[in-house]
């Protein structure tokens, strides 16, 4: 066993320990080094000091950071959202519903520690929204690594991807990690930012903190565990408007119902003559896998699909929404629907501006800003608006479908909860009676 | 052409990996789909779409039928048919309605009717233009169709192509000096170049940071410069993205040489 000074040092992601052993590490004969993941820093550190054990840490080099101070003021339950992390060691994640702040939350944190920071978020559009917010409380420089840009300054922000790719330059220069729309980061790839930064404080920020494949115990390791939660409903008509869930059920009509009826039972015959059992997300993702080699399989899928298209897209919730259409003539309405090709549909026959992820830049731009300013007084969309990018007001959100995941529905909700105080917002969900999307709608609910 | 990554179709087995190639027993495929994009000349691309699906659906991989229509989308025109600008157009008729939308047929007709009245056009061509951009309402108007055996050897190119934009080495050995293929690995990267008994051997390495599509436009070019010539082979280690493990890959003109496009391909394409 080696002895003397210990040396630490970080290359590619690896806390690497020249010179003598430390805890919580591996010994690699060929770098004959001891190596450690570079989340398990801080312990290292803090145990080495306990121990009393001398070391000259060339590791970790973060960014000086100038005096951050700012004007912003806490509502009473960012202020205990803050003490919670606080008291948490500067660790874990923040669960806020969609417009309860979450931002001003994390500025506050930068604050109070005031050290080298980079937030991690997961579009470029929010890059840009973070960017400015930082810039407006601390009228700082703000860096960027994202997108093939790369300027990097105390304060930085920086997508997932890019966050990952670069761990083994960005990984030991930052104090504290900030993870926006955290629910993103327990994927393999993602997870390799938190994995890999030495960063000891770090905090996460959600309005749903669950993911369908159970990534949420991952984050307990990776960010901390959840140090704080409020729901839509601890919030609503306090600082969120208030708002009305209506669930709708329709009937098809009769010929929808006698070919959705012969598309799904082709789904579930060849799901009996196999003896296969969907009782989970893991399941079906399973069958998806196999209808790759399996063209019964794979016959079978396609005709669930159509069912569920004719349920999702049937006439009679188009005939409701004309009616809603008809009923409030000068309310600001958004649409939703999972499908492009109902999007495009619901634009065509009812003459409806639409967004998909196919519509150029400059008419979204210009359907947005027509929303706004009132040009416009609906929206029909498929999935683009998500992610907490500023969503001009609606006073009534209509789903008319939806992918059965929790986090969407929730998002969604909280888009048209973002609003002036005052207004009651009203979500109306349109479900086909008898049909698979039941389920779906009640497990959002679950 | 370059494959997308879920359409990359490989074996690996004991640290090596090889590319499924398409070859003569593909060759009803290649017939069949290529017929289909005959039969839809003069249609708008959705219905090609469909019967691109309906193929998908029968016992062969989709990720060969979504390959081979990549490679046969190359030898197409798709042209945007419509009177007016179609954004323009949804603008003018979403301002017709107030931006409240139509709630009955009778309603949309109106609407339409005054808008197509500014353009001088009938209301159903209108109709027809309002989304006339998006891809799926294209019309496929011109298809220069490939022997059936040329289109798999494209395709198997396009696999080659694909599979080696994850090189991190590549050695081509070859007779004779060509400049072209010393002056194209000069551009792509650090390479060593030995002749051996009138054999010129390169080893080239791949920057590990260059963005994909240029590496993919690096890796195409070297490849069909390869093929070109007569006698050549190929090694490389390939990172193989969903496994993040180092692969040896083989390619050898003498054994896989007529799964690929023949000579003359490169002097063709750069023509």
């Amino acid at each position: 066993m080696n002895s003397g000074l210990i040396r630490l040092r970080y290359e590619g992601g690896w806390l690497l320990a020249f010179g003598g052993p430390i805890p919580l590490a591996e010994y690699d004969p060929a770098l004959d080094a001891y190596r450690a993941p570079g989340i398990r820093y801080r312990e290292i550190v803090e145990e080495l000091r306990d121990r009393g054990v001398e070391f000259i840490d060339e590791a970790f080099r973060p960014l000086d950071c100038l005096e951050l101070s700012s004007g912003l003021r806490l509502r009473d339950y960012q202020v205990e959202a803050l003490e919670a992390w606080r008291g948490a060691g500067f660790r874990g994640v923040i669960v806020l519903p969609t417009g309860a702040g979450k931002t001003v939350i994390a500025l506050k944190a930068m604050e109070e520690l005031n050290v080298s920071t980079l937030v991690v978020v997961p579009t470029l559009v929010l890059v840009e929204q973070w960017r400015e917010r930082i810039h407006e409380a601390f009228n700082v420089d703000v860096g960027v690594v994202a997108g093939g840009r790369e300027r990097l300054m105390p304060i930085t922000v920086s997508t997932y991807d890019s966050a990952s790719t670069r761990a083994g330059s960005l990984g030991n220069r930052f104090e504290l990690l900030i993870f926006d729309e955290v629910h993103h980061l327990p994927s393999p790839t993602y997870s390799r930012i938190a994995l890999q930064y030495l960063s000891p404080y770090r905090l996460g920020l959600t309005a749903t903190p669950e993911r369908s494949d159970g990534g949420h115990a991952a984050l307990l390791e990776l960010v901390g565990g959840v140090v704080y939660e409020l729901g839509v409903e601890d919030l609503a008509g306090v600082y969120l408007a208030p708002y009305t869930i209506e669930t709708v059920y329709l009937p098809l009509t009769g010929e929808e119902r006698r070919r959705y009826e012969e598309e799904f039972g082709k789904y579930i015959s060849l799901l009996e003559e196999r003896g296969i059992r969907i009782e989970s997300g893991e399941d079906y993702r399973k069958l998806v896998v196999r209808s790759g080699v399996d063209p019964e399989v794979r016959r079978a899928l396609r005709a669930r699909e159509r069912a569920l298209r004719i349920a999702y897209g049937s006439e009679v919730k188009l005939n409701y929404l004309r009616r809603l259409l008809r009923e409030h003539p000068d309310e600001n309405m958004l649409i939703f629907t999972r499908y492009n090709d109902l999007v495009y549909r619901i634009s065509r026959e009812m003459l409806i501006p639409a967004i998909t992820h196919r519509t150029p830049k400059a008419e979204r731009g210009e359907i947005l800003n027509g929303f706004r300013e009132g040009r416009y007084l609906r929206i029909v969309t498929s999935r683009v608006l998500e992610e907490g990018v500023d969503v001009p007001d609606a006073s009534i959100a209509v789903i008319i479908s939806g992918t059965g995941s929790s986090r969407e529905f929730i998002q969604r909700l909280g888009r048209i909860l973002r609003k002036r105080r005052g207004k009651r917002a009203r979500l109306i969900e349109l479900v086909s009676r008898g049909t698979a999307e039941i389920g779906m709608s009640r497990r959002r609910r679950g | 052409m370059r494959l997308p990554q879920n359409l990359l179709r490989v074996r690996r087995r004991r640290g090596r990996i090889w590319p499924i190639y398409a070859s003569r027993r593909e060759l009803p495929l290649a017939e069949l789909l290529i017929s289909i994009y005959r039969e839809h000349i003069d249609e708008k691309r959705w219905k090609l779409w469909e019967a691109l699906e309906e193929v998908e659906m029968m016992d062969y991989d989709p990720k060969l039928v979504r390959g081979l229509s990549t490679i046969l989308d190359g030898h197409c025109i798709y042209e945007m048919r419509s009177l007016v600008d179609p954004p323009e157009a949804r603008r003018l008729v979403y301002r017709l309605t107030g931006g409240r939308g139509v709630t009955s047929m009778e309603e949309r007709r109106r609407v339409l009717e005054e808008a197509a009245e500014r353009y001088g056009i009938t209301a159903d061509d209108l109709d027809e233009s309002l989304y006339a951009d998006l891809e799926e309402e294209h019309y496929l108007i011109d298809f220069d169709p490939p022997e059936p055996m040329e289109l798999l050897r494209e395709y198997n190119l396009a696999l080659t192509s694909t599979l080696l934009t994850y090189a991190r080495e590549i050695d081509v050995h070859y007779n004779g000096r060509p400049d072209e293929l010393e002056w194209l690995c000069r551009e792509i990267g650090d390479h060593r170049i030995r002749q051996v008994d009138g054999e010129t051997q390169i080893t080239l390495r791949l920057p590990g940071r260059r963005r994909m599509a240029s590496r993919a436009e690096d890796v195409e070019n070297l490849l069909k410069a390869l093929i070109s010539l007569g006698d050549w082979s190929l090694w490389a280690l390939i990172h193989y993205p969903a496994s993040g493990r180092a692969y040896r890959f083989e390619l050898l003109s003498h054994r896989d040489g007529w799964l690929l496009p023949s000579r003359g391909l490169y002097e063709r394409i750069n023509s």
